[in-house]
């Protein structure tokens, strides 16, 4: 008799799930008042739903393609709490399999990198390919597999493999759609924050990891649009000088448009009314045209020399964009998150920070943040040492932005703990009109002005879907 | 012998052995450097820097037995110098929205193992320490516990030493908490 474990592609989704005291997920929502309960944060049923319903059926981003350049380099890294095998094929193309070996279960590849065109699993020594095929059992002729499976079905579970300005996305779907048909009009921005030259971009070391006692989603929900949090949470950077503004909205990087899709979300920021960059203060910028703007200053990790390839690889509207109100921060859905921004220091010169992170979950109540910092291939070492330097000091571990925010995540799950705080609700009800500013020349849902909590509550409408199987 | 995985590069000058003042001494500096931090008097450790530090703690990963060093020459969990220390002093002290220690994390520096080597640079030693970082936040029970290699360069100056240099090999490849926003 077939084992009845059902496989994820077969799991129904066609309703909405029940929790064990018969509450519906549906009613942990609602879509009136734009309020979540805060039960979604602390209940491990509905964690093993999320590890069940969406990481496995979602885009996944595991790697940098300069992680593993030559054929048979590899690295270990996650979908959900599964541990998959990245690699580098001798043709050149990338695989990615699940690190469970199909014989009793052991964990396959136990080296977090390195080069390998076969794995042996310690345990028996079943022999896998890279990509996931089995090569066969040790002692060929006690047929140690058995004649029971075919090799075929005795190989590791694959997934499909996409890339995306250098990163790799993993999706254990075979019915689900392109990578960029997910990404769909929000790369019209993000490729204007990691896929700006010819060259592209390269990874600078291995992925920094570190682990936060909270929810996943508290990270995720805050980088589906919560610019807001900055004037609070980030405050210090204010009372220190280091974020300012001499435009006419006196809160500093709070003007912009947001664009959005499908729980994805990308902040445009205002530098030509607010300008908070200080190489821009003062300068009337309206007089100048796109290009010398971006001459003037060029985007976070670029040289002027690298300006022209920009007007070359983009169109005018995009260069325009790039000028006058940058992408700089974004998320995809569910639990991916990219900057390109720069900061301002005391000194007054810029460092840039540019990062590619995903929060891992590793249970209700922590996850782990895998972040790459990613620089321009053709940057000169001064530049790269930039970017290397204040990605680690701005975001990241240590960074002293990021630090605030990791200090927070644990206190709403603490809060989500309570049998009162878990009834409480997080709200998204201030809302913005969906409305495009005049001429405004992209793709996707746009919220202008400022940050609202509209993009936020798409990531939970979308978050819904996925577990109630209506997406 | 060190083997091709040891990720430091072994001491090479005179060993100041323990029972040398000047050993005495470093150990002194320490100490008192830990209590600083322990007593999260920011102010006061910046004073023992020295203007060209370097402090940083690259990122280890867990690879083949025998396969080279498990750290990565770039990519880091720390990477500062005087002017983000500084930056980031000033934001613990002298803010009021520095969330990340406010209130003030307990934090206990257990630093043992001490070992001094003259280097090719008079007044320059090279100090490695094993260092235990235990901290603990609001009234969670839970400790974060940070364990490593540090690998200093002390300066002498006129009073005491300043520390040139720190590199901290952490023993754990995904760190095991939120934020590093103390130093060890």
């Amino acid at each position: 008799m077939p084992l009845k474990d059902v496989p994820l592609k077969d799991v129904p989704l066609a309703s909405s799930p029940v929790l064990a005291d018969g509450v519906f997920l549906d009613e942990l929502f609602d879509l009136d008042y734009r309020e979540v309960s805060m039960r979604v944060l602390s209940d491990p049923e509905i964690y093993q739903l999320e590890l069940d319903r969406l990481f496995p059926r979602t885009w996944n981003i595991v790697a940098h393609e300069d992680e593993i350049r030559l054929p048979g380099d590899y690295v270990l890294r996650y979908v959900g709490e599964d541990e998959i095998v990245v690699s580098r094929a001798e043709d050149g193309s990338i695989t990615a399999a699940l690190n469970v070996c199909t014989h009793r279960g052991a964990r396959l590849c136990r080296y977090e990198k390195g080069n390998a065109l076969r794995f042996t699993c310690p345990y028996h020594a079943w022999a896998f390919r890279p990509d996931g095929r089995f090569l066969g059992a040790p002692i060929a002729r006690e047929k140690m597999h058995g004649e029971l499976r075919s090799k075929e079905e005795l190989s590791l579970q694959s997934a499909r493999v996409e890339q995306y300005a250098g990163m790799i996305f993993v999706n254990f779907d075979l019915d689900a759609p392109s990578l960029r048909d997910t990404l769909g009009p929000m790369t019209w921005y993000w490729d204007l924050m990691f896929d700006r030259t010819s060259a592209g971009m390269t990874v600078i070391g291995p992925p920094q990891r570190f682990t936060i006692r909270a929810n996943w989603k508290t990270a995720g929900e805050q980088f589906a649009g919560d610019i807001f949090h900055t004037l609070s949470l980030h405050k210090s950077m204010q009372e220190l000088g280091m974020l300012s503004t001499d435009g006419p909205v006196q809160e500093p990087a709070m003007a912009g448009t947001s664009a959005a899709h499908r729980g994805s979300f990308v902040r445009c920021f205002d530098v030509e009314e607010e300008h908070y960059l200080n190489a821009l203060k003062g300068r009337d910028l309206k007089s100048l045209s796109a290009v010398e703007r971006l001459r003037m200053q060029p985007p976070p990790g670029m040289s002027v020399d690298m300006v022209d390839q920009i007007v070359q690889k983009f169109s005018p509207e995009q260069v325009e964009m790039l000028a006058k109100r940058p992408p700089q921060v974004g998320s995809f859905f569910p639990n991916i998150g990219g900057i390109v921004m720069h900061q301002p220091l005391p000194d007054g010169t810029l460092g840039a920070f540019i990062s590619w992170r995903t929060w891992v979950p590793k249970g209700p109540d922590r996850f782990e943040v895998m972040s790459w910092t990613v620089a321009e291939r053709d940057s000169s070492p001064e530049l790269r040492e930039n970017v290397r330097m204040f990605t680690a000091a701005t975001f990241g571990v240590s960074g002293f932005v990021e630090s605030d925010d990791s200090d927070i995540w644990p206190l709403q799950q603490k809060s989500a703990r309570g049998a009162l705080g878990r009834r409480q609700k997080l709200r998204y009800q201030t809302i913005t009109p969906e409305g495009k500013p005049e001429g405004w020349p992209g793709p996707g849902d746009i919220y202008d002005g400022f940050p609202k909590d509209n993009t936020q509550w798409a990531f939970w409408t979308e978050y819904l879907g996925h577990l109630t199987g209506r997406l | 012998m060190p083997t091709a995985d040891t990720p430091y590069k072994e001491a090479t000058g005179r060993r100041v052995r323990a029972s040398e003042p000047l050993h005495g001494d470093i150990v002194e500096h320490l100490e008192d450097e830990a209590q600083l931090l322990d007593e999260d008097d920011l102010m006061g450790w910046i004073q023992l820097l020295a203007e060209d530090l370097v402090y940083r703690a690259p990122i280890r990963c867990f690879t083949e037995r025998g396969s080279g060093s498990p750290f990565d020459e770039e990519a880091a969990h720390f990477e500062e110098n005087a002017m983000t220390i500084f930056l980031k002093v000033m934001r613990l002290t002298q803010t009021s929205s520095a969330w990340a220690e406010n209130p003030a994390s307990r934090t206990r520096r257990i630093v043992s193992n001490v070992r001094v080597h003259e280097t090719d640079v008079d007044g320059e030693y090279r100090v490695d320490s094993s260092i235990l970082l235990l901290r603990s936040r609001y009234d969670d029970t839970h400790y974060d516990l940070l364990s490593g290699r540090r690998v200093d360069c002390l300066r002498r100056a006129d009073s005491g030493f300043r520390l040139a240099s720190r590199t901290i090999y952490f023993d754990q490849t995904a760190l095991g908490v939120s934020n590093l926003a103390v130093y060890l």
